[in-house]
């Protein structure tokens, strides 16, 4: 009897570290597949840490461009504001001219040599222009 | 024996255990660095379109500033003196006037 009980012992125990060894298996295998899928995220963090400082490159250069054509706008206001003055003046030349063209032959010889014409936009129904002519006052 | 593989056991679940914990950090980590691409992708486009806007801007004052040389300093001056031209050679007494409205007298030399 105490035999028989020995012998069932010992086999249970054998079964019990049997079953302790497999799972450790099992463990040791999760441990090699997080261990590989925290080394492809380390890769990817490095990877867009990468991406990240050529992004913040990619803006500061940007701000630059940004603030330099604000500027060189801002410098040709001046300018802007001067060719208004000059097509302006022009402009009312240009009408005058139409107009004296209407009962002068001499204006009016002008007008077809440099084929000034009325223009009719909506914001400056008064301004003339060429047809085909070389500028748009 | 069976003291041996319960510790074995214990051990590699305590590792897994571990790297899980890790594993989740460094996804979290992640992430954070996707939003943040993602915010930097946002500013780039947005300053982008800002440029764009300015660079329409400068072509405009360009045409603008181009057109009024051209009519300043070609087409303007040559008008200019054919009505003066015609002025003095056919005494003509209207556009006399015309060009002295604008400031401009006419002289024969």
């Amino acid at each position: 009897m105490n035999e028989f009980e020995n012998d069932s012992t010992e086999i249970a125990q054998t079964n019990g570290s049997s079953a302790q060894i497999g799972l450790a298996l099992l463990s040791a295998a999760f441990c090699i597949f997080l261990f590989s899928q925290i080394s492809n995220l380390g890769q990817n963090a490095s990877s867009m840490k990468w991406q990240g400082e050529n992004l913040n490159r990619q803006i500061q250069s940007l701000t630059g461009a940004e603030k330099n054509a604000q500027d060189l706008i801002k410098q040709r206001e001046a300018t802007v504001q001067q060719t208004q003055q000059v097509q302006e003046r022009y402009t009312s030349l240009l009408t005058d001219v139409i107009e004296l063209a209407e009962t002068d032959p001499d204006a009016k010889s002008v007008v077809e040599k440099y084929k000034i014409s009325r223009q009719k936009p909506a914001s400056n129904p008064s301004a003339v222009a060429p047809v085909n002519g070389a500028t748009t006052p | 024996m069976n003291q041996n593989s319960a510790t074995l056991t214990t051990a590699t679940g305590a590792v897994a255990l571990l790297l899980s914990l890790w594993f989740l950090v460094a996804t979290w980590s992640n992430q954070g660095l996707q939003r943040n691409l993602q915010k930097q992708q946002d500013e780039i486009q947005t300053q982008q379109l800002a440029l764009q806007t300015l660079q329409q801007q400068f072509q405009a004052q360009q045409q603008q500033i181009d057109s009024g040389a051209q009519l300043a300093n070609q087409v303007g001056p040559a008008l200019i003196r054919d009505l003066a031209s015609l002025q003095i050679q056919n005494k003509n007494p209207r556009i006399a006037t015309l060009l002295k409205k604008y400031g401009i007298e006419a002289k024969a030399n």
